[in-house]
This record gives C-alpha cells, sequence and structure tokens, in this order.
C-alpha cells in the first residue's frame, strides 16, 4: 500500500490527537460587563495522522482553523486539550524538526540580512554546520531550492517573489526539518512562477523524505500537489482521504459543494445560507447545518464523529453509518 | 455594430520618481462593446490595474497618463475637466476593488453608502430604501433591512463584496472595472460572485473590464480577453481563440499551467525566470530572456499586429503552429 491509500497511516509521523485551540472573543470592557466575553474552538477535537513523506493539503475556507492548527503543533499558539506528537514522542519545539514557510516571504525575512547570513543562523545554531563547512552548507541549500550561490550576499529587496520564497525555503531547510508547514505558500506568488515552486516542493520531499503539510484554498492546487486532503470547516476536520477519492467521490455535503465550484459546465449552484457564526450557533450542532440539504433532526443536537466511508477515507457526516467498535 | 462603449487608443502611464520617469503601461489600445466582459490578465507590475485606473483617473499623483484618445460613448473622455469627470465616476463609470472593507467608510451604515450614492445619481432615485433594498436582493443578500442598517466591520468579507456589488449596481453604471474582486475570498464566495457578475450583466445591460491573475476564471467569464506582460499588451482576441490557441509563448505557458492544474500531471510546465522589476527594455521583447524561442531578430522593439482569427499578437513568431511553451 502506498501512502496515499492509507488513512491512518502504520507509522504515522505526526499525530494531531484530539486538538483543540481556544481563543477567546469578546474581551472588550463592554463586552465583559454585559457578559458576553466567551471563548471559541478555532480547531475543535481535531485527531489526524500524518505519515513521512507524504504531502498532506488542508483545505479550507478563511476562519476554518487551518492555519491555526499548523501554527498550534509548532507552538505558536497554545494547545488547550489534546496533544501533537512527532514520531511518538511529545514536541521538542527547539529541535527544528518542524518548520514553516509562510505565505508573504518578504515579511518573514529579515530585510538586513543577506541570504547567506539568514542560512547561517540556523545551521550553527542547531548545529548542522561548524565554522569550516558552512559557507559549503549554505550553498547546498541554496542549490537545493534552485538559487545557486551567487545569491549569497543578496538582501531581501533584492529578490523577486519566487526568488524570496526559495530563500525562505532554504531557511527552513536548514534545520533539516521532518515536517514542512507550508501556508498559502504559493498563493501570493505569480501565476509563472507559482508553477515552479510547486514543481520544487514535489522535488523537495522526494529528495530528503520531507513530510510536507500544505495549507490551501486553491483546489487546483491541492489536488495536484497532495497525497491526501483533509477538509476543514470552523474548526472541525469534515473529511479526510487520498486526494483522488476525495476529488472523484467527495462524502461530506461541504465538500461536495466546495468541490462543485470545480465544475466549469454544470454551474453548481452555490448557497447563500448563513453561514455558522461560531460566537452566537450552537456549538454543538454540526458545523455545516446551516447550510446543509441534507440536514437531519440528529445534526442539530450533535457534531458527528468520523466515519470510515471509503478503504482510506473517513468523513464526519451522519448520512454514514458509524464505524462498528 | 455601431461605436463601443470604451475606446482607448495608445494609453501610456509614467511614474515620476526621484530616479526618474519610469514607464509602467505603454501603448495599450483596445476597445469593449456594450453588455460585453473584458478579462484584463497579467502578473503584478504588469499594469492591469495602472491601466485600468488611468482610465478612472485614479492614478496615484506620482502618475501621469497619456492617451491619443480614451472615448467613452463616443466622448473623449481625457478632455473633460476634474469637476466634470467626477459627475461621471461612481455613476455611469464605476470601479470594484479586491478589498471590500476599504471601499466603505468604516464609521457608517451600509444604509448611508446607498444614500449617498443615491443622491449624487443624474437621474435621482425616488425611493432610495426600495430600490437599495431590492439591489441587495439581486446579490442574494436574504434580508436587506438588516444589512442596511450594519456596519461594514459587523458583515463577512464575502457579504461585504456583494454589498458592494449591489452599491455599484445600484448607480446603474455602464462601465464597471472589478479589480482582483474575489482573490480575497473563499472559493464559494468566488464563485457566487463570479455567478452573480454572469446574472447582473445581463440584468442592468453593462459592461465589464475584469482584472484577475486566474486564466480560469477569467475564461468562464470574459468576451475577449488582454494578457499584459511588463507593461505591454502581448495578446489580445476573442476568451475562446486566446484559451484555445494561444499565439504568445508567454500566453501558453499560462493557459498551460492551467490546463495541467485543473488536469492531472506529475509535474507542472514551468516559465523559466521571472518577469523582474524595473525600468524594461524599449527596444526588445520584454519576453525574450525567458522565451524559448528567442533569437537575435527578438532584440528589436517588437509591434503588436493582427494574426489571423487570432486578434493581436506582440511576437515575431506568433504564426508558426507549434506552441512554444
Amino acid at each position: 500500500m502506498t501512502i496515499a491509500q492509507q488513512t491512518a497511516p502504520a507509522d504515522p509521523l505526526l499525530i494531531f490527537d484530539d486538538v483543540v485551540v481556544s481563543f477567546a472573543a469578546g474581551t472588550g470592557m463592554i463586552s465583559r460587563l454585559r457578559g458576553l466575553s466567551t471563548q471559541f474552538n478555532a480547531v475543535d477535537h481535531v485527531t489526524l495522522n500524518v505519515a513521512r513523506g507524504e504531502i498532506l493539503g488542508v483545505v479550507g475556507e478563511s476562519g476554518s482553523g487551518k492555519t491555526t492548527i499548523c501554527k498550534a503543533a509548532l507552538g505558536l499558539h497554545p494547545i488547550a486539550r489534546g496533544a501533537v506528537s512527532l514520531e511518538g514522542a511529545p514536541l521538542d519545539l527547539s529541535s527544528g524538526a518542524m518548520q514553516m514557510v509562510f505565505q508573504d516571504p518578504l515579511s518573514s525575512l529579515n530585510p538586513r540580512q543577506t541570504v547567506a547570513k539568514a542560512l547561517s543562523i540556523p545551521l550553527r545554531l542547531h548545529g548542522h554546520a561548524g565554522k569550516k563547512d558552512i559557507d559549503a552548507a549554505i550553498d547546498a541549500l541554496l542549490v537545493d531550492v534552485g538559487l545557486g550561490s551567487q545569491f549569497r550576499n543578496r538582501f531581501p529587496h533584492e529578490l523577486s517573489g519566487g526568488q524570496l520564497q526559495r530563500a525562505a525555503i532554504a531557511r527552513a531547510l536548514a534545520t533539516q526539518p521532518r515536517v514542512l508547514f507550508a501556508d498559502e505558500a504559493v498563493s501570493k506568488l505569480d501565476v509563472s512562477v507559482r508553477a515552479q515552486i510547486l514543481n520544487l516542493l514535489k522535488r523537495l520531499r522526494d529528495k530528503h523524505d520531507l513530510t510536507i503539510i500544505f495549507v490551501t484554498h486553491d483546489l487546483h492546487v491541492a489536488r495536484f500537489l497532495c497525497d491526501r486532503i483533509a477538509i476543514m470547516y470552523f474548526g472541525k476536520l469534515l473529511e479526510v482521504g487520498p486526494t483522488r477519492d476525495v476529488y472523484a467521490d467527495p462524502n461530506h455535503p461541504y465538500t461536495q459543494e466546495l468541490l462543485g465550484t470545480l465544475d466549469k459546465e454544470r454551474k453548481t449552484e452555490v448557497s447563500t445560507r448563513d453561514i455558522f457564526n461560531p460566537l452566537t450557533d450552537d456549538t454543538r450542532a454540526c458545523r455545516y447545518l446551516g447550510r446543509c440539504p441534507h440536514a437531519l433532526d440528529i445534526c442539530a443536537k450533535q457534531h458527528p464523529s468520523q466515519r470510515q466511508t471509503g478503504p482510506a477515507h473517513r468523513t464526519a457526516c451522519y448520512l454514514f453509518p458509524e464505524d462498528e467498535p | 455594430m455601431s461605436e463601443p462603449l470604451l475606446d482607448v487608443k495608445n494609453l501610456n502611464v509614467k511614474f515620476q520618481l526621484s530616479s526618474g520617469d519610469l514607464p509602467v503601461s505603454s501603448d495599450v489600445s483596445f476597445t469593449l462593446e456594450h453588455g460585453k466582459v473584458l478579462g484584463l490578465i497579467g502578473e503584478s507590475g504588469s499594469g492591469k490595474t495602472v491601466t485600468s485606473k488611468a482610465i478612472l483617473r485614479l492614478l496615484p499623483s506620482v502618475g501621469t497618463a497619456e492617451a491619443d484618445h480614451i472615448r467613452f460613448k463616443g466622448r473623449d473622455i481625457t478632455a473633460l475637466t476634474a469637476h466634470e469627470f467626477d459627475k461621471l465616476r461612481g455613476t455611469d463609470l464605476a470601479m470594484i476593488f479586491q478589498d471590500p472593507v476599504g471601499s466603505f467608510n468604516p464609521v457608517k451604515t451600509i444604509g448611508w453608502h446607498f444614500r449617498a450614492a443615491g443622491r449624487v445619481h443624474p437621474e435621482g432615485h425616488g425611493d432610495i430604501v426600495g430600490d437599495a433594498a431590492e439591489a441587495l436582493r439581486k446579490v442574494d443578500i436574504a434580508d436587506p433591512k438588516t444589512a442596511l442598517g450594519k456596519y461594514p466591520h459587523q458583515l463577512s468579507g464575502g457579504m461585504l463584496q456583494r454589498c458592494l456589488i449591489a452599491l455599484v449596481m445600484f448607480s446603474r453604471p455602464s462601465l464597471i472595472v472589478a479589480d482582483e474582486p474575489t482573490t480575497n475570498l473563499d472559493n464559494l464566495v468566488e464563485r457566487q460572485i463570479i455567478d452573480l457578475f454572469d446574472k447582473l450583466r445581463k440584468d442592468i445591460d453593462a459592461s465589464f473590464i475584469f482584472i484577475t491573475h486566474d486564466m480560469t476564471i477569467a475564461e468562464q467569464i470574459s468576451d475577449s480577453i488582454i494578457v499584459m506582460y511588463a507593461g505591454q499588451i502581448v495578446e489580445q482576441g476573442s476568451a475562446e481563440a486566446l484559451m484555445q490557441d494561444p499565439r504568445h509563448p508567454y500566453t501558453q505557458g499560462l493557459v498551460k499551467t492551467a490546463r495541467e492544474l485543473e488536469g492531472n500531471v506529475e509535474t507542472l510546465t514551468e516559465i523559466s525566470g521571472e518577469v523582474g522589476t524595473g525600468v524594461w527594455p524599449q527596444d526588445r521583447c520584454r519576453f525574450a530572456p525567458r522565451c524559448p524561442l528567442h533569437e537575435a531578430a527578438c532584440d528589436h522593439a517588437i509591434a503588436l499586429h493582427d494574426v489571423e482569427g487570432h486578434g493581436e499578437v506582440r511576437c515575431i513568431k506568433a504564426e508558426r503552429k507549434e506552441p512554444a511553451i
């Protein structure tokens, strides 16, 4: 079985176990006086296993929690409940085993550091290069991302968008990470450069057996790049499965609606009914209830658990029978 | 066919910087018929936004525009005084920006914006509230009365973009320039907005200039397409001819990548290099450094010329049969 055919990989590298990330809302004085302060879960009880060397696409709208779950894994947001573990051990955030590449490379690089400087700091801090071999290590990283050593002494403002994103990827690779989180890493790039970076990510995965968690809202890009797709909606993981299966046979009504937008001929009618409001709506109910054409009575009472809906395909929806114990 | 709605001839835009004049778009000529949609495609910095802002006289203070003529409904609008132009813009000529939040006054309600638009409209609005509610209903806002009382921050991005579109439609303009109106929105909302444009263009018989960097969207919505590269038009023609049989190597690369992302490939076709920034050469093909067909003859200024059945192409090899990329 290839990686893409497994849902719960036999040897998962990264495990999200019932992860909850909470944000406070209504923390202003008036809200507090009126007793409107409340918490909502930006990531709500998400369990997900990621296999070694796979590219997992996390797809969802803004506010779905797709960025938050990555930041939580990297220690950038506190985890309220549950845990994230790497190779069976709790996370050691200082190990550099997980790295992130952001949407806007210009703001993620220090404008006063040359590319070589930006790469040398993590290389030295993590002991991957000493004084003698640091130059060779920097050149190797630059070649790896398709830049070449002529870019060593350039400052960020001297690089174009695609070159900047390559430099940001090189810096992320400097700590020799197992897992690379890429948050909308191509969405700000020009169209003719996007293909270059997407091909680069695939190459790097193959070369370094890198695991990539690719956050995107671009359904075409997700299909091209990812082995598996996880669909998120208002903090809930609604569906996860091999990319081919999810695109060919989307199970969750939300996934069906979302992927329907790819259909140029059919002109799917998109529902304009009110979307879930995490502050006013009942958070016990299914998040998709208000827009779902198949809503049942039980959907308003409790958010559905994950069910097996294909050989490697799991969906959180009452339209499918619960797993047998 | 009678006179086109918009006829732009040799529009040149320059930015006056301390380091000298920087030409940002050169020799842009096109026409737009009544009730048609023109897709304007290009990367950031290609001059697509600047071109449309020059037509609407919305350039920043460092920008100057010169043109042989810009005829709108047969009248040369370059000759209008600032006062005369103000009466045209916002009523008969309108623009929808990428970020709807910046288009609304944050301390005023949605209804206030409709009242303000109603006041300046030359024909006037008898029943502003009724007409505003009707406009909001047309963009699928279920409860227009409530929406009119809301402040911009109380609405989601998609709702606000629909309110902005309703506000523009409310003024019944003949020409609407929409600058990446769906780029910041989620897939489902993007689909709604695209469907909405399609519907409204029939309803109010408006013409659109639709600026985007997304080939797939441009193909769906446009009657004709202009592709810009480094401040010049490199290809223009009917949407069908341009997408089915693109003749400029740059357009070929864009169309090929878009098709590959829609289909199923292992590796995407790349256009090597990047457009770069700064002053583009005036006396040779600006795409030459990235072009696989580049030869000595390309190191001269290349004119946009008619290609039988394909509109206009800025390439000396536009007549060849095999695609370059």
